[in-house]
């Protein structure tokens, strides 16, 4: 599963620590975490179904983000939109 | 930051004569004679496991079909009840400060570039001067070109300090279970270092040892150690605690230490007589119940022939 990550301003966050705290249908994911690159970009391992998702990211500048994330399972070529904030520990 | 780092270059077309080569090992004898060992080593023959055969079955994974595998694997999560989150209730990790004294030195941050250009992080721990063992999936991502491209191997990373250096290496053993069956009951792999990287021999290494009875995993109390995300990944953090059970197939074990993505490949590991012995490698989150490779007879085989194969030079 492909992710963003970004500031509330939009910004691409490089070298942020993306891991999966919860899968939807009481599944088991693989726990390998994943860097972005430059352009905020990176690819979380996990089967990609609809459901809820709990992703914890981790930035030098805020620490570390708890992100629920509801997908349809339509999404499934486009990037999950990460938005850190010093608030959303 | 102190940063020294072996390479190892060329070795990309090598890992898949490796692979071919691990169906051939599965045979290698066991024998429980210890390593040598000296004031920074812990090694590794546990007598107390070497009790009867652990079954030839062992050497014919690769023979199951998909859907029979699919089966095991599904028997083997309703046994276990549903699973959702990896930190179970309150997160009950512990920060271990200044990793520098055994066995915490033998654990490594692993820093992993897929084929593609992502990148990763994981953890290993080293079980001889130059293996280094870890999840299946930290070497091996089917969606990412298959084998990783180079993974950096840093003991007791502890923020920025790299007290034992580094070693990249591209050189990698699996089981063909987990490289083409994506078999979360076979996700165990090797990582081989150089012989001018044998970082082992700085940090000590872990026993490991099997247990043919299944029961032993009931109430067993471990210990688990690596380098979770949600810490940045710079960080060993680590909790014990005690095994649930077995699934159904008896592959892989289960237990509700807290963990998060980024310490796939960790140690779960007993102590017994001042040494410390891996039972298992951590691969996979749930809210219920985390998971780990149980190290059976077939992976102590290969693991022995690894050490036997990849001595310090």
């Amino acid at each position: 599963m492909d992710v963003k990550v970004v500031t509330v301003e939009g910004e691409p966050v490089d070298g942020a620590v993306v891991s999966l705290s919860s899968v939807p249908n009481n599944g088991t994911f693989p726990e390998i975490a994943s860097l972005t690159d430059e352009q905020g970009l990176a690819n979380v391992i996990c089967e990609y179904v609809a459901g809820e998702y709990v992703f914890s990211v981790y930035t030098d500048q805020y620490g570390v983000s708890k992100i629920p994330v509801t997908l349809s399972g339509k999404e499934e070529d486009l990037p999950v939109i990460l938005i850190v904030t010093p608030e959303t520990e | 930051m102190s940063k020294k780092t072996t390479s190892q270059a060329g070795k990309s077309t090598k890992t898949v004569t490796q692979k071919k080569k691990t169906e051939e090992d599965l045979f290698v004898e066991v024998f429980n004679e210890p390593e040598k060992t000296d004031e920074t080593t812990s090694e590794s023959y546990c007598p107390f496991d070497l009790l009867g055969d652990d079954e030839i079955q062992e050497a014919i994974y690769g023979s199951y079909s998909e859907t029979e595998l699919q089966e095991m694997n599904a028997k083997g999560e309703e046994e276990l009840g549903p699973i959702e989150e990896s930190v179970i209730g309150v997160d009950e990790r512990k920060r271990i400060n200044a990793p520098f004294k055994f066995p915490n030195t033998a654990i490594c941050s692993l820093q992993i570039a897929s084929q593609d250009g992502k990148r990763f992080i994981g953890t290993g721990f080293f079980v001889g001067p130059r293996v280094v063992l870890t999840a299946g999936h930290c070497v091996y991502m089917h969606d990412h070109g298959g084998w990783a491209k180079s993974i950096e191997v840093i003991p007791a990373l502890d923020g920025t300090t790299q007290k034992y250096g580094s070693a990249v290496s591209s050189f990698y053993y699996s089981l063909v279970g987990w490289t083409k069956n994506k078999n979360t009951e076979y996700d165990f792999a090797a990582i081989i270092l150089h012989e001018n990287a044998a970082l082992g021999q700085k940090t000590g290494w872990f026993g490991y040892c099997y247990h043919t009875d299944d029961k032993y995993f009931n109430n067993l109390a471990v210990t688990l150690a690596g380098y979770p995300g949600d810490k940045g990944g710079s960080q060993q953090w680590g909790m014990s605690g005690v095994t649930t059970g077995v699934t159904n197939n008896g592959r892989k074990f289960a237990y509700k230490i807290d963990t998060y993505g980024g310490q796939s490949g960790s140690p779960v590991y007993v102590v017994n007589n001042n040494s410390y012995y891996a039972k298992g490698i951590h691969t996979n989150g749930g809210s219920s119940y985390n998971y780990a490779t149980r190290i059976n007879k077939n992976i102590f085989d290969l693991v022995k022939g690894y050490k036997e194969k990849y001595p310090a030079k």
